[in-house]
């Protein structure tokens, strides 16, 4: 993902603080339910700027340690840390922002706080 | 102001190169006074907040260099909140009276750090351990609350600036600006200008787990753990035994990792050795970067200030 100009990209969407960028278990009746975050196979997303989120290279992967940057279309701010429950080094994505992330945590995303 | 005398009459006296390597003061929001939020703009919620600096756990007190030019989590409100009320004025001047933008402020973080320091060792606090493992204690989803009733189609061209995905010149006469009253409130409150300051801080953390010291306290942490039945080579591997999504551990089962973690931390004095090692290197990078950090933090500065100026003009 340049940081500029327009770019289409698979994306992972989420508009609340995530703990873990693998995903989440939840118990049920029948046992241990588990959700394991992707990159979206699917849907045009619009993104602010023009680009937009499309199935491309990267769909269907693990989103955890796998993610080269991102864009806040959110009123929120919403800061990704380099391990999960938020621990670690971390950058910020002001609303509006679209951007790659650090070195230190290209690859390295693993849990995100929404401020 | 005495402070800055004594700078200046060292400066009189003592070398051009000690002057120079002279750390600057940190810059801080011009007193544009804060004021209680209005009724009917974007809605603070001021208690609970947390500290700058952790209080108490193994990090207790600890700040790095870089920190002066990030943000804290005060500062980050008063910017979402200057964003929300030039919003709400925008939308005002649309035709949407009754415009209303997230309360803020109402779920803080646990941590107030803004180079995480509670949790950038991984976890430092005994009793966050006891209690919810790894989880933040002030932990909530965090999501959107229901402003959805207002978002009829009129009102999202008036935010966004478009519709079906073309650009919305006017709305009833009224012009909107480019990208909405989202665009505006954007150009009105700029973002804090951090992505320097947090990429330096990203290869401090980075480059500190190499140095010798850290490689040797984190193996001493590791036999520690190892003597009560955790194989993990480092800290990052003792959160992620209990990730949500790969193990079905119960919340005893984090519970019991995150103590061992934070005991054997205590036990080989493993984050203090670590700050030590990264204040180090950050202090060389803040130098060699200092221009375009005390540059960045400027333009944070009048971002923030901004935002007051925005938020104190509702009144």
């Amino acid at each position: 993902m340049q940081n500029s100009g327009v770019f289409y990209s698979s994306c992972f969407l989420t508009n609340k603080t995530e703990y873990s960028h693998e995903g989440y278990s939840v118990s049920t009746p029948s046992g241990l339910y588990t959700v394991l975050y992707q990159f979206d196979y699917g849907s045009d997303f619009e993104l602010h700027v023009g680009s937009a989120c499309r199935p491309s290279e990267g769909s269907g992967e693990s989103v955890k340690n796998n993610a080269a940057g991102g864009s806040n279309e959110d009123t929120a701010s919403h800061r990704v840390f380099y391990n999960t429950g938020y621990g670690g080094t971390y950058q910020t994505y002001y609303p509006g922002d679209i951007k790659n992330l650090i070195s230190a945590l290209k690859n390295e995303n693993a849990s995100s706080k929404r401020l | 102001m005495k402070k800055n005398l004594t700078v200046l009459a060292l400066c009189g006296t003592a070398l051009l190169t000690a002057c120079g390597q002279e750390q600057q003061p940190p810059v801080t929001v011009a007193e544009v006074p804060g004021v209680e939020a209005a009724a009917g703009w974007t809605q603070v919620v001021r208690e609970g907040w947390p500290e700058a600096v952790p209080r108490e756990g193994l990090a207790k007190g600890l700040t790095l260099p870089i920190e002066r030019y990030l943000v804290s989590y005060a500062d980050e409100i008063t910017f979402l909140e200057g964003r929300g009320n030039a919003e709400i004025k925008c939308m005002r001047a649309l035709g949407f009276p009754s415009w209303r933008t997230e309360k803020l402020g109402a779920n803080p973080p646990s941590s107030g750090s803004s180079s995480n320091m509670e949790r950038r060792y991984g976890i430092t606090i005994r009793s966050e351990a006891e209690k919810t493992g790894y989880h933040d204690p002030s932990e909530s989803a965090g999501s959107t609350s229901s402003l959805a009733g207002q978002e009829t189609p009129q009102a999202i061209a008036a935010l966004k600036g478009k519709q079906n995905g073309k650009a919305v010149q006017a709305l009833e006469g009224k012009p909107i600006p480019e990208g909405g009253c989202i665009g505006e409130s954007r150009r009105q409150v700029p973002s804090p200008d951090i992505t320097l300051a947090e990429e330096l801080s990203g290869q401090s953390f980075t480059a500190s787990q190499e140095t010798p010291e850290v490689k040797a306290a984190m193996a001493a942490w590791s036999a520690c753990m190892k003597e009560r039945g955790y194989q993990v080579a480092t800290v990052w591997d003792a959160a992620n035994l209990t990730d949500p999504a790969s193990s079905s551990s119960a919340g005893d089962v984090e519970k019991k990792t995150a103590l061992a973690e934070v005991d054997c931390k205590q036990q080989t004095d493993l984050v203090a050795i670590w700050f030590k090692a990264e204040q180090k290197i950050q202090e060389t990078l803040v130098a060699k970067h200092q221009d375009a950090l005390g540059k960045a933090r400027a333009n944070t500065v009048a971002g923030l200030t901004a935002a007051r100026q925005v938020t104190a003009a509702t009144r």
